[in-house]
């Protein structure tokens, strides 16, 4: 317990005035000379024992009347989350002193020394508790004439919800008006608005008040998630730019626990660590505006698609998930749901109790390929309007190119590996608009294949690949590409155990050998487990399995990373994916052609393949449905390579003249020029970005070239060629760890060739693929390759950054990600990532947990305590004593004034019935003289001569 | 008388006898006759009627004789101041026992003011010791003194002749008051040292344990003597008047000061002192004893018309 006038605690000295009186009393008593004291001795030792209990009570009363009236008025209170149980301590001291007055009272040396070691030992420990919580606490409520204090105003959709008439937003601003016009001298304030990405709104804190409250005037709802951890990160940067000793952070939120990552350890401990850079620990302290009770809200919290890939070729489904996330039954109404620009049916939602969603289905066909916004709203008012409406954007794919490697193109179509793949993904109808659009290459001839347009590639049954074209390939899945393997029997096991890209191995199982079983064998529509072939576990019933396969690889094992989707009854892998880079890989243990079996002749054979085509063409193209984090981002993907500089003249002197992006250092441009513009001769190549080694181990690399090739790792010179062929030592790498590259290639005259490749630390040799380098260097992440603009959903005009990443470009919408849709123009030399589009629509997406309120709990607070001291504050005049250091707390000086009344009276009575009982039947006097009645003549006889005197 | 008579200067013990003790010793002497007469006296009747007794001898006048019995005869022939003393039937042997133990030397604001001061129950057993001796010795009885404490200090046995009562005064007057009371045990002596069938006096608080008490009254009854008690207590003592915290300091000397809240004890403590006082009046009662309770407030003649003027029961 901490008092707020703790110097008037000076008079529990008061208490000793009673003792004293009562020795003064006793000592005053002069001795009297006494004759009958045989009558007392037996009096008092009859009667000692009660009477000193009565005036042992009477005295503790007295004593402790005091001290509970000294208590009172040094206005005690009980600090927030206090551990000590004053529940028990406060009465025992008091306790305490009541014994040690009534000690003064007893007789007996024994009990009085007794009593009084009680008593010292309650009233001690009571003290000694109260000024250790004083220590605990002073840190907590210690003024210092200068603070530093960071507002932290939450932005969020969900502060919008109003109370009689006033939004939670509107209530933080104008208590923090008021914190900042009370707040004691000497205290500087600097302002965060928090939202999706929090905004510094005052540089370092500000002392004067008028420049807070104008900033704090400005302050808008940013509408989005709150971000509450990071706002605390930028409110910690802004204190230490501060000068103040201590500091404060003031949160004023309706405390969400979305936002706060309260789930993340980690991420607190970091905010715990930067707590402690800071000169002093700041405080945290929470003003909170929950929600009302009964909140009416509904919100959109899905739009989801039947399928990934959709095309204009067939209808889709369009789910629309509506839930009450309010605490009151609610009537959602009419669901609009706008796509292509145009309204589609409405329909409405009927009555749902909290918790309770439903989904309503809607059927489109797209006629426009691109992307397409599907906006979903409900007509209907609730109580937070940010969640009633949503958006998705979709990019609506005109084909799905697929390119099917055939492997044995000799043999008949039944027996050819492609052959029924083909036939399934072919269109039924050549009139109607086609979507998928199957081609069929000879495995020879797939080296000259650029995969620019494709989606899809099927390698059937292909025996193996030259290192150019596979490295193609896994430059081409790494984007995004989709790959089919089959293997059946013509594979070599070599070629693709040890197919290593950018992100390991391609192929998801480690092949084996061909395994014949006698009677073949089946698939286990039991072992499914794969999006795609889900459906067909449930739908297709056991189609699949009546289909007999004759023969299949055995595989060694999955590869990290990779799924078993489907397997035989005979427990091998039939069928796993993996999702590679931006891209995914299917492998398939067997052919799907007439010499191993007769599955493709199945039913469910043709909507599998359709299926399956779909899922591996899903990882190509643009997410543009990305969440609310700092701010929207786009990221574009795009393979490896390096950044090109073309150069003019024999040492580059004459100026730049193309820049680009090189997949690999592999050309031969034999006599011409390698660009318009530039000389036959007299050129100069500069190469530069990272090298990502996809294993660990040692490497030699080597250089064909014509005229000059040098190479630099991490700065150091490793190779130089002229004219020939050159090998480096030997380097050691380790897988995914980056380091810097640069190359450099003159052409003086003549033929002019350069091939760089290397050794892997598993002996395998070859071009230095495009997937181990990036086209970005360390410091270009923040370099600005272009500008642009954009729209926000409220209208406004934001620019937009582009910069380069490690898996591609990223464009970057300034400013916080305010959910809603955003109209983005993409750079022109960014067009052919996205398929020449030249605006896209960017939709942020709305984060549920806004519409639903979980609120902190016990172990979050527990969490956050860990870091820091955190204060919940209740009140505006509660956090400016806190700021005054007065502390706060329940104060509870009256329950003990009233105590000490109900005391006042109990003591008076006591006193007045000890007294009364003592006085009980007491005569003035014993009867004496009256004893022997003197004759009455005799009386008047005396009476008579006492006249005369005879 | 003409001029200074040295047999009228007074001895300083006289004072004892002092008017302003006794007022009108006269009206005393008056109302002991009148206790002689009658049925006022117990055993020892006097059949005394009137003057006609026989002429015993003459004795020297001293202040406060009676005029009466002046001898005028004497006078005129030898200028000589006598009285006649006649041999009256007188076998009133009176012993006047007096307490003078710590207990007795308490004084409390209320008792009588002589000289400006009040007197202490000790005081108040000389006065009255005194006076009971002139009045016996007036009347012609014998009169004797024992003093005592936790022992006989001084015993003077019972005479009549005329010096006796200023040999008493002298003897109160040198008395000083001691300390310890055991009263029951040298009471048993006091008994047994007076001559049997003698009237004995009591003046005493008689503090002692009430049973040791009634035992040593019981044996002056056994030795058949006539038994007054003048039971002598402080006003103080009979109302315990005290208020604030007291230290009482044991005038007996057996217990140390002791600290006490007279309010707390004040009830227990009269009870306690009713039923002493109690017990000493109902044995007087069936020794069919004189009890004359007096307390030191009540003013000496008073006490002795008290003691004069009682029925016995």
């Amino acid at each position: 317990m901490l008092f707020l006038n703790p110097l008037l605690l000076f008079g529990l000295a008061g208490v000793l005035v009673p003792i004293i009186l009562h020795l003064i009393r006793k000592q005053a008593a002069k001795p009297y000379d006494w004759g009958a004291m045989r009558f007392l001795f037996d009096t008092v030792a009859a009667r000692r024992k009660r009477m000193e209990w009565e005036d042992f009570l009477l005295m503790a009363a007295r004593c402790l009347l005091i001290a509970l009236i000294v208590l009172a008025v040094s206005r005690p209170f009980v600090p927030p989350e206090s551990q000590i149980p004053w529940l028990f301590v406060l009465p025992l001291g008091l306790l305490g002193m009541a014994f040690l007055g009534g000690s003064f009272v007893l007789s007996s040396l024994k009990a009085t020394w007794i009593m009084r070691v009680i008593a010292l030992s309650l009233i001690g420990g009571a003290g000694f508790i109260s000024w250790y919580e004083k220590n605990l606490n002073l840190s907590r409520f210690q003024t210092s004439p200068r603070r530093d204090v960071a507002l932290v105003i939450d932005g969020s959709t969900s502060m919008l919800i109003q109370t009689e008439g006033q939004t939670a937003f509107s209530r933080a601003i104008e208590e923090a008006r008021r914190f900042v016009k009370d707040a004691p001298k000497g205290t500087a304030f600097s302002v965060v608005l928090g939202g999706p990405a929090p905004e510094m709104r005052t540089g370092n804190p500000l002392t004067h008040r008028a420049d807070v409250l104008e900033v704090l005037d400005q302050l808008e709802p940013v509408g989005g998630p709150f971000r509450a951890h990071e706002a605390l990160g930028v409110a910690t940067l802004t204190l230490a730019e501060g000068r103040a000793a201590t500091k404060d952070i003031v949160v004023f939120t309706d405390q969400q626990r979305v936002g706060w990552q309260l789930e993340s350890t980690t991420a607190w401990s970091n905010l715990g660590d930067a707590w402690e850079g800071l000169p002093a620990k700041p405080r945290l302290l929470v003003r909170s505006f929950p929600p009302p009770e009964n909140l009416r809200n509904v919100s959109i919290s899905e739009i989801e698609l039947s399928r990934e890939i959709v095309g204009t070729d067939r209808e889709v489904m369009i789910r629309v998930r509506v839930e009450n996330t309010g605490t009151e039954v609610i009537t959602p109404g009419l669901l609009k749901v706008t796509v292509e620009g145009k309204e589609l049916e409405s329909k409405g939602v009927g009555q749902l109790i909290p918790g309770e969603g439903e989904v309503i289905d809607y059927r489109h066909r797209f006629t426009k390929a691109g992307p397409q916004v599907i906006k979903a709203a409900l007509a209907s008012k609730d109580d937070l309007v940010g969640d009633d409406a949503s958006e998705r954007v979709l990019w609506v794919k005109e084909t799905l190119p697929v390119l099917i490697v055939e492997g044995n193109s000799g043999a008949s179509f039944f027996e050819r590996a492609g052959g029924y793949l083909g036939l399934a993904l072919a269109p039924a109808d050549t009139e109607s608009s086609v979507f998928v659009d199957p081609r069929v290459v000879e495995a020879n001839a797939f080296v000259n294949e650029t995969l620019e347009n494709d989606t899809v590639v099927v390698l059937a049954d292909v025996t193996r690949l030259p290192s150019e074209a596979s490295a193609k390939l896994v430059d081409f899945v790494l984007r995004g590409g989709g790959l089919w393997i089959l293997a059946g029997p013509n594979i070599e096991e070599s070629f693709y155990q040890n197919w290593q890209g950018g992100d390991g191995p391609v192929v998801p199982v480690k092949l084996g050998k061909m395994n014949l079983p006698e009677n073949g064998v089946r698939v286990a529509q039991g072992t499914f487990d794969h999006p795609v072939l889900r459906i067909f576990k449930e739908a297709a019933g056991d189609d699949l399995a009546e289909g007999v396969v004759l023969g299949y690889r055995e595989s060694a094992g999955l590869v990290s990373g990779a799924q078993a989707a489907a397997r035989f009854a005979d427990g091998e892998i039939f069928m796993a994916t993996r999702a590679y880079g931006h891209g995914r890989v299917v492998v398939t243990t067997t052919g799907l052609d007439a010499r191993m079996g007769s599955l493709p002749a199945r039913p469910s054979f043709v909507p599998l393949v359709h299926e399956m085509t779909n899922w591996l063409a899903g990882g190509k193209g643009v997410e543009l449905n990305v969440k609310a984090s700092w701010s929207p981002t786009l990221s574009l993907p795009s393979g490896g390579g390096l950044r090109a500089t073309y150069l003019k003249g024999k040492n580059g002197e004459k100026g730049e003249m193309l820049n680009r992006v090189d997949s690999a250092i592999n050309f031969n441009w034999r006599g011409g020029p390698p660009e318009k513009g530039l000389k036959a001769d007299e050129f100069v190549v500069k190469w530069e970005g990272s090298l990502l080694p996809p294993q660990s181990g040692e490497y030699v690399f080597e250089a064909i070239v014509d005229d000059e090739f040098k190479m630099w790792l991490d700065g150091d010179e490793v190779l130089k060629a002229e004219g020939g062929t050159r090998r480096s030592k030997k380097i050691n790498l380790v897988a995914g760890e980056i380091v810097s590259f640069r190359a450099e290639y003159r052409e003086s005259w003549g033929e002019a060739f350069v091939s760089l490749s290397w050794r892997r630390p598993d002996r395998v040799s070859e071009i230095v693929p495009a997937s181990a380098f990036l086209a970005v260097v360390e410091e270009d992440e923040d370099v600005v390759l272009a500008t642009s603009r954009a729209l926000d959903p409220k209208g406004r005009e934001r620019d937009v950054t582009a910069t380069q990443g490690r898996r591609g470009r990223i464009l970057k919408v300034q400013g916080s990600a305010l959910p809603g849709q955003y109209q983005l123009e993409v750079p022109a030399g960014m067009r052919s990532d996205v398929e020449g589009e030249e605006t896209l629509p960017l939709v942020v997406k709305f984060e549920g947990g806004e519409s639903r309120f979980d609120r902190w709990n016990d172990d979050d607070r527990n969490l956050i305590k860990r870091e820091i001291d955190l204060m919940e504050l209740g009140s505006i005049d509660n956090m400016l004593s806190v700021l005054r250091g007065e502390g706060f707390g329940r104060e509870i000086w009256k329950v003990i004034a009233i105590s000490a009344l109900i005391l006042f009276f109990l003591e008076g009575l006591l006193a007045r019935w000890v007294s009364k009982s003592r006085r009980a039947g007491e005569e003035v006097r014993v009867d004496f003289e009256k004893r022997d009645e003197v004759p009455s003549e005799f009386s008047k006889l005396v009476a008579q001569t006492k006249g005369g005197n005879r | 008388m003409a001029g200074e008579n040295e047999h009228l200067k007074m001895p300083e013990c006289m004072r004892l006898l002092a008017p302003e003790v006794l007022g009108g010793i006269r009206r005393l002497e008056w109302l002991a006759r009148l206790r002689k007469q009658g049925t006022l006296t117990g055993k020892h009747t006097s059949p005394d009627k009137g003057v006609s007794v026989e002429f015993a001898e003459h004795r020297e006048y001293t202040y406060g004789d009676d005029l009466r019995n002046l001898d005028w005869r004497v006078m005129a022939k030898s200028d000589r101041n006598v009285i006649k003393q006649y041999i009256e039937e007188t076998n009133l042997r009176a012993t006047i026992v007096l307490d003078v133990s710590g207990s007795m030397n308490f004084k409390g604001d209320e008792g009588t003011e002589i000289n400006g001061e009040a007197i202490s129950k000790f005081e108040y057993g000389r006065y009255l010791a005194a006076a009971l001796s002139y009045l016996y010795i007036k009347q012609g009885d014998a009169a004797g003194l024992v003093t005592f404490d936790d022992e006989i200090k001084t015993m003077m046995r019972a005479e009549n002749r005329p010096s006796q009562v200023r040999r008493i005064c002298e003897e109160l007057y040198k008395t000083k008051p001691g300390k310890e009371t055991g009263v029951g045990k040298v009471l048993h002596e006091v008994a047994e040292r007076i001559p049997k069938r003698g009237l004995v006096i009591l003046i005493s608080d008689l503090f002692d344990d009430p049973s040791e008490v009634v035992e040593a009254l019981h044996h002056f009854d056994f030795r058949q003597h006539e038994l007054v008690v003048f039971h002598v207590l402080a006003e103080e003592e009979l109302s315990f008047p005290f208020q604030s915290f007291q230290r009482f300091r044991d005038l007996e000397g057996v217990e140390e000061m002791m600290r006490i809240d007279p309010q707390a004890v004040r009830a227990a403590y009269l009870e306690k002192l009713r039923e002493f006082i109690d017990s000493i009046e109902s044995v007087c009662g069936n020794l069919r004893a004189d009890y004359v309770p007096v307390t030191t407030k009540t003013s000496v003649p008073d006490a002795l018309v008290r003691y004069l003027g009682r029925r016995k029961k």
